[in-house]
């Protein structure tokens, strides 16, 4: 089944639905703005127009890549755990207490922050997966909570013990700069986290398509009747891909502190974690595919910016588009009855082959 | 501990907690006819803040706030229609629908907004009316509970009775049995010859209207005009007091004031310089332990029938 055209029917739906929801951006485009052509023009074009334009790009790529290769995993097993933004943030806290209090040289510093960071969003995602898999709560009530218990306990530490007097807002102290990660691009603020991510794309890709960890979750994502016949232990996989998922984001944390910014200032959730949901939706739930759909959200934000600040469209056209998008590409019945077709031709001919 | 009974237990503390519980009742009640006709009720969030707009529109161009009410309450009901259309009859999932409404519903007010105002933060340029406030005549001569319980806003009230309504309404109706059998077990109830996608369109549209109403209080009741993201997370505090309540009316009404209280508390004792962040997050921690210990007890139970 691996040259099976169902994938390809896939990735033609997702191409439908990216294509349906920009059609319909341009009709709003056209509807709401005094010179729709030029405002299409910047909001398409706009981010390739200069080197540091598209940095911008690669550089809100960075977190989305954290953020959705997370929710491949969390959501992997079958449960809705969206907690990917409660430990985006919290392992962002733990990296920026960790890089102000430690006092070892910088680079092992930033080793120990980024584990840190890692394991406060581990630790926040395996609850709400801890309480489905033992006690059957509603995971989806229980990550939403934990959003909140994250937000004002993280915000408790830094504003507490970490706010620099010595300026006007309610940001920390300012990070050791021998710690924060090396741009790599110059000329734009592309920087270490890039490399970073990379690699947890290829490590989450061998462990959840190339492990039996991996096609356990699959199967207990897909069908958890049979993942109990053949023995499979639910709870420990569940657990399991709940930490893994977590791990990713408060990682993603923590490389986006020490890649953007050199204080810690978010005074908000960061939102990430739901950006997360539409890059794996995007990417079809697959590790692989993950770069595509951060890319594509990326490409979305930065031009919408430009727009905003080049025509009288607002920024917010970006979140409409997000949502057709999640529509769309979640909608069953996009090339419903072809995909069908192609699924009982297939069908046929494996049936015959086999006779 | 004495300046701390002095600052928090106050006729006026209490008044504003069931003041803060109002948008928190509303979207709690909305999940909790959401969930009774088994629906999804992620979206509560998103319905409330397209409906907090609405109001604040409707009520602006027909200078009344009752017009103001009924457009919100049919902006909402519009939306979870919508949205049982769409996980219904496009087949998409309830969550992820859910979640696409929600940010549409961030986006697209601020849109309107920005059209309509030429301001992308609030109404505040728009001279919207509000819903009234009530003094109850003879109750609000009693000292102390006359403070606590009169001179709320009308739609408080409303919610009260709202709360004894929908019991009557999901338990001593037949409309109320068919939209709990069709959430309980659709499957059973077409069965039975019950039009599963009516009442679950019924539901939607009571659902959406209650959430249309919190989201109404939020921008004409709580402040006076509309601003981006108002609705900041009430419609997911919702759902947890739906969960914590148990889907019975009056457990929905007390962990709704559960959250008010926690809330104005954290206000409160800023000043006795308490963390006030710790004391907001407290609320959240009981949510998620009581849900707990309620489901780790239904677990046990079903293994003890099973075994």
């Amino acid at each position: 089944m691996k040259n099976s055209k169902m994938v390809w029917i896939d990735v033609l739906r997702t191409i439908v639905a990216i294509v349906i929801s920009l059609l319909i951006i341009f009709a709003i485009i056209l509807f709401a703005s005094e010179d729709p052509l030029n405002t299409i023009k910047s909001f398409l074009i706009g981010p390739l127009t200069s080197v540091r334009r598209m940095g911008n790009v690669i550089e809100l790529m960075i977190p989305l890549m954290f953020t959705g290769l997370s929710t491949v995993v969390l959501f992997r097993t079958g449960l809705f755990n969206l907690s990917a933004e409660g430990g985006f943030f919290l392992g962002s806290v733990a990296a920026a207490i960790c890089a102000l209090t430690l006092n070892v040289n910088p680079i092992l510093k930033l080793i120990i922050s980024l584990i840190m960071a890692a394991l406060a969003g581990g630790i926040t995602t395996f609850i709400p997966g801890f309480l489905k898999a033992k006690c059957n709560v509603n995971e989806i009530v229980t990550s939403l909570m934990i959003n909140y218990v994250c937000l004002d306990v993280g915000l408790f530490f830094i504003h507490t013990y970490f706010v620099d007097p010595s300026i006007n807002s309610k940001y920390s102290y300012k990070f050791d700069s021998g710690m924060l990660l090396p741009k790599i691009i110059s000329g734009t603020n592309i920087h270490f986290g890039l490399i970073i991510a990379i690699i947890c794309i290829i490590a989450v890709y061998y462990l959840m398509e190339r492990t039996s960890f991996g096609f356990k979750a699959t199967l207990v994502g897909t069908n958890s009747v049979m993942a109990n016949y053949v023995g499979i232990k639910s709870a420990t996989v569940i657990l399991g891909t709940q930490i893994i998922g977590g791990l990713l984001a408060g990682l993603g944390g923590g490389v986006e502190l020490f890649g953007m910014y050199t204080r810690f200032q978010y005074l908000d959730l960061t939102d990430y974690g739901w950006d997360g949901i539409l890059v794996a939706i995007v990417a079809r739930h697959k590790p692989e595919l993950i770069p595509i759909g951060a890319f594509f959200l990326a490409y979305l934000r930065i031009g919408a910016d430009i727009m905003s600040r080049e025509s009288d469209v607002p920024f917010e056209l970006v979140k409409i588009i997000q949502a057709v998008v999640i529509l769309l590409i979640s909608s069953q019945a996009i090339l419903a009855s072809y995909r069908k077709k192609v699924l009982i031709k297939e069908t046929k001919a494996l049936e015959e082959k086999e006779a | 501990m004495e300046s701390f009974i002095k600052v928090v237990f106050t006729a006026d503390f209490l008044f504003t907690a069931i003041r803060v519980m109002t948008p928190i009742l509303y979207a709690a009640l909305a999940c909790m006819v959401f969930y009774k006709g088994g629906v999804d009720a992620i979206g509560t969030e998103g319905i409330m803040l397209l409906c907090s707009l609405a109001g604040v529109l409707g009520g602006y161009y027909a200078k009344s706030y009752v017009i103001g009410l009924l457009t919100s309450m049919a902006v909402g009901a519009i939306s979870a229609f919508l949205f049982v259309y769409a996980t219904n009859i496009w087949k998409i999932d309830e969550i992820l629908a859910g979640i696409s409404l929600n940010t549409l519903a961030g986006g697209l007010t601020i849109f309107v907004l920005y059209y309509i105002t030429g301001e992308k933060g609030s109404t505040q340029s728009l001279a919207s009316p509000v819903a009234p406030s009530i003094n109850i005549p003879l109750l609000k001569d009693v000292p102390f509970l006359g403070t606590i319980f009169s001179g709320h806003n009308l739609l408080t009230y409303l919610g009260l009775i709202l709360v004894v309504v929908l019991f009557y309404l999901i338990y001593k109706t037949p409309l109320g049995l068919r939209i709990r059998s069709v959430g309980e077990n659709a499957t059973a109830a077409k069965s039975v010859g019950i039009n599963v996608i009516k009442y679950k369109y019924i539901t939607g549209i009571i659902a959406g209207s209650l959430a249309g109403l919190g989201g109404a209080f939020m921008s004409m009741g709580y402040v006076s005009n509309f601003s981006r993201d108002m609705v900041a997370g009430r419609g997911f505090i919702g759902m947890a007091a739906e969960e914590m309540g148990r889907g019975y009316p009056l457990g929905v009404l007390l962990s709704s004031l559960l959250f008010g209280v926690a809330d104005s508390l954290a206000t409160r004792i800023q000043m006795l310089n308490v963390p006030a962040r710790l004391v907001q997050a407290i609320p959240y921690v009981v949510t998620i332990v009581v849900i707990s210990i309620y489901s780790y007890i239904e677990l046990k139970k079903k293994k003890m029938k099973k075994g």
